[in-house]
C-alpha cells in the first residue's frame, strides 16, 4: 500500500527517528536477548530446573570426554616409554654388540639402541634400588648385559609381537622383555569408552533438545495472546520467533556455565588422587584440564543446543498461533 | 482504497460466509458494515486483514491484491491497516503504553519516536494520563480507547473496526464513534462493522448491508 507522503515539516524529523531496517533488526535482537535473559534471571526458581537439566546433559559427556582425553594422554605417556630389553646369555664381545646395535638401529621401528654392560646395569640398579645391599654380599655381578631398545611410539602393537619373536631367536640373546599387554588393554578400553561417550552424548543431547523444546512450547502457550496481537499488527515470523530462540540459547548457555563449574569441581576432586597415583606409576603423566578452549567449546555447545531445541519447537508450534 | 470483486468465502466446515460480494470504498471514505448476527461482517473484515483467504474473487486494498500476498508480505501489509476488535485484544500484563507501542516496536521505530507517537495517540483518545496503568485498571470504554490508540498509532491509511461499541453504553458508544470520525476527518479511510442501527443512522455515513453472506445494499457509493 502506498502511504501518502506526509507533507508537514515533521516529515524530516520522523524519517530520522525511524531506524533503518538493519538498525531495527539489531535493536530487536538486542531487546529479545536482554528480555529473555531478564525473564530467566527474574524467575530463578522456575528456570532452575531447565538450567540444571541442561547442566547435567552437558556435564556428563564433558566429564567423560575429559576422562578419555586423559586416558589418551596416559597411553601416550606409556607409548613414549615403549622399551624392549634384549638380555644376552653371556657377556658379549664388543664386536658382537656393535654389529647387533647396527642391525637393530637399521630397523624402521627402532628409535634408539643402547648397550648396558653388567657393570653399568649394577650401577643403575644401585642408584634406583635401596635394597642394593643384597647384591653386595655376592662375589660376582649377577646382572646380565643387555641392549635397551627404544621403539618409535607409533609402532603398532602387533608389530611389537613380531619383533619380540624375531629378537628372541637372535644368536647370543637369552630373552627379550617387552610388555605390551597393558597397552593393549588400555587401547581396547579407550575404544570402548569412545563408543560409549558417543552414545551418551547423543542421548543426552536429544534429551536436552526435548527438554528445551518442551520449555519453549510452554512459553509459547503462555504468550499466545501476545503472539496473536503482534501478528495482527504486522510482526513477521522472524520477529515472533526471535525471543523464543534467545530463550533457548540462554537456557543452554546458563546450563553450560553450570556444567563448566560442575566439571571443574569434579576435576578438582579427582586431581589430587590421580596425580599421586601417576607419580607412583607413570611419572610423565599430568592430568589434563578442560582449559579455556575446552570451556569455550562447552559454552558454545550449550548455547547451540538450546537454540536448536527452541528452533525445532518454534517451527512447529508457532504455526498454530495464528489470528482467526 | 478497498475493492471487492465477486468475493466469496466458504469456510472449511462448508459454511458459505460470503457470496459474490462486490463493492468499493474510496480513499478517505467512512462507511459502516451491518447485518444480522452471522451475516458475514467479521468474515469480510478478516479477508481484508488477510486473516482468512477468499475462496473466490479478488480483493484489492490500497492497490494491492491481498490474496496474492506472501506470508511475510502479509506482515508488512498489516502495518498499513489498523484494526479494533470488540474483544479489544489488549495484553493485560502490559501497561497501556506498552500495549499501544506494540505496532511501532514491530515496525522498528526508535524508542524516542515510539514514545512520541504513543503519547500522541493516547492524547487523541484522552488517555494520556493512564499510560502507566494496566488494562484491567481501566473501564470498558477506556480499554476500547486503548485498542483504538493502538490501531491508529502507526497512522495507517485504513482503519477497520469490528463491533467497537459492542459492550458499551450509548453515551460511550457515541464518544467512540466520534473518535473514528475524527480520524476520518484527517484522511484515514474508516470501515466499521456494527449492528447498532440507531447509532449508525445518527452518523449519516454510507452503510454496506449484508444478509446471509450476500450484499443487499450500500454496494455503490
Ligand atoms: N472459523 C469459522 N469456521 C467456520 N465457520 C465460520 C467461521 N467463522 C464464521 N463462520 C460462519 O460464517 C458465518 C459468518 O460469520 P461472521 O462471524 O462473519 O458473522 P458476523 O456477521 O460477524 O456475526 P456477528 O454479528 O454475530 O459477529 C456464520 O454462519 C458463522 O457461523
Ligand atoms: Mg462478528
Amino acid at each position: 500500500m502506498t502511504t501518502a507522503p506526509e507533507t508537514t515539516p515533521a516529515r524530516k524529523g520522523a524519517e530520522e527517528s525511524r531506524q533503518s531496517a538493519l538498525e531495527a533488526w539489531l535493536a530487536h535482537h538486542r531487546d529479545s536477548a536482554r528480555q529473555s535473559l531478564a525473564d530467566q534471571l527474574g524467575h530463578p526458581v522456575a528456570s532452575l530446573l531447565s538450567w540444571l537439566a541442561m547442566a547435567v546433559a552437558l556435564a556428563l559427556p564433558a566429564l567423560l570426554a575429559l576422562g578419555l582425553m586423559n586416558l589418551g594422554a596416559l597411553t601416550h605417556t606409556l607409548d613414549a616409554s615403549r622399551q624392549a630389553t634384549l638380555y644376552f646369555s653371556s657377556p658379549p664381545e664388543d664386536a658382537t654388540v656393535l654389529q647387533l646395535k647396527a642391525s637393530l638401529v637399521a630397523l624402521p621401528e627402532v628409535a634408539k639402541v643402547e648397550y648396558l654392560s653388567p657393570d653399568a646395569a649394577l650401577d643403575t640398579f644401585r642408584a634406583i634400588n635401596e635394597a642394593a645391599d643384597l647384591l653386595a654380599g655376592l662375589d660376582a655381578n649377577p646382572l646380565p648385559a643387555s641392549l635397551q631398545v627404544t621403539l618409535k611410539a607409533d609402532t603398532p602393537l602387533e608389530r611389537l609381537d613380531v619383533l619380540k619373536t624375531q629378537w628372541s631367536a637372535l644368536p647370543g640373546i637369552e630373552s627379550v622383555q617387552l610388555d605390551t599387554v597393558w597397552l593393549e588393554r588400555l587401547q581396547a578400553l579407550e575404544t570402548v569408552l569412545q563408543r560409549a561417550w558417543g552414545l551418551l552424548a547423543i542421548l543426552l543431547g536429544l534429551a536436552a533438545l526435548l527438554f528445551i523444546g518442551n520449555t519453549v512450547r510452554l512459553a509459547i502457550e503462555n504468550r499466545r495472546d501476545e503472539i496473536l496481537v503482534s501478528r495482527l499488527v504486522g510482526a513477521t515470523d522472524a520477529w515472533v520467533r526471535r525471543p523464543f530462540l534467545y530463550m533457548g540459547a540462554w537456557y543452554g548457555l546458563i546450563g553450560a556455565v553450570l556444567a563448566a563449574v560442575l566439571v571443574h569441581l569434579c576435576m578438582a576432586m579427582v586431581a589430587g588422587p590421580v596425580e599421586a597415583l601417576s607419580a607412583l606409576y607413570f611419572s610423565a603423566f599430568r592430568l589434563e584440564w578442560p582449559g579455556l578452549s575446552g570451556t569455550l567449546i562447552l559454552l558454545l555447545a550449550g548455547s547451540a543446543l538450546g537454540w536448536l531445541g527452541a528452533w525445532l519447537t518454534v517451527l512447529r508450534e508457532l504455526q498454530k498461533v495464528e489470528p482467526r | 482504497m478497498i475493492v471487492f470483486d465477486r468475493v466469496s468465502k466458504r469456510y472449511s466446515s462448508g459454511q458459505d460466509a460470503l457470496l459474490n460480494i462486490s463493492f468499493r470504498l474510496g480513499r478517505g471514505e467512512m462507511a459502516f458494515l451491518t447485518g444480522h448476527s452471522g451475516a458475514g461482517k467479521s468474515t469480510l473484515l478478516k479477508l481484508i486483514m488477510a486473516m482468512e483467504t477468499a475462496s473466490g474473487g479478488r480483493i484489492e486494498v490500497g492497490g494491492r491484491d491481498v490474496s496474492q500476498l506472501q506470508r511475510n508480505q502479509i506482515a508488512f501489509y498489516r502495518r498499513h491497516v489498523g484494526v479494533v476488535f470488540q474483544e479489544h485484544h489488549l495484553l493485560f500484563n502490559r501497561t497501556v503504553f506498552d500495549n499501544v507501542a506494540m505496532p511501532l516496536r514491530i515496525a522498528g521505530f526508535t524508542p524516542r519516536e515510539t514514545a512520541r507517537r504513543v503519547r500522541a495517540a493516547l492524547d487523541k483518545v484522552g488517555l494520556l494520563r493512564k499510560e502507566k496503568a494496566y488494562p484491567l485498571e481501566l473501564s470498558g470504554g477506556e480499554q476500547q480507547r486503548v485498542g483504538i490508540a493502538r490501531a491508529v498509532v502507526n497512522r495507517p491509511p485504513l482503519l477497520l473496526a469490528d463491533e467497537p461499541t459492542g459492550n458499551l453504553d450509548p453515551d460511550l458508544s457515541a464518544e467512540i464513534m466520534q473518535l473514528f470520525r475524527d480520524f476520518n476527518q484527517v484522511g484515514t479511510t474508516v470501515f466499521i462493522a456494527s449492528h447498532d442501527i440507531a447509532l449508525i443512522e445518527r452518523m449519516g455515513c454510507r452503510v454496506v448491508h449484508l444478509e446471509n453472506g450476500r450484499l443487499v445494499s450500500g454496494g455503490q457509493a
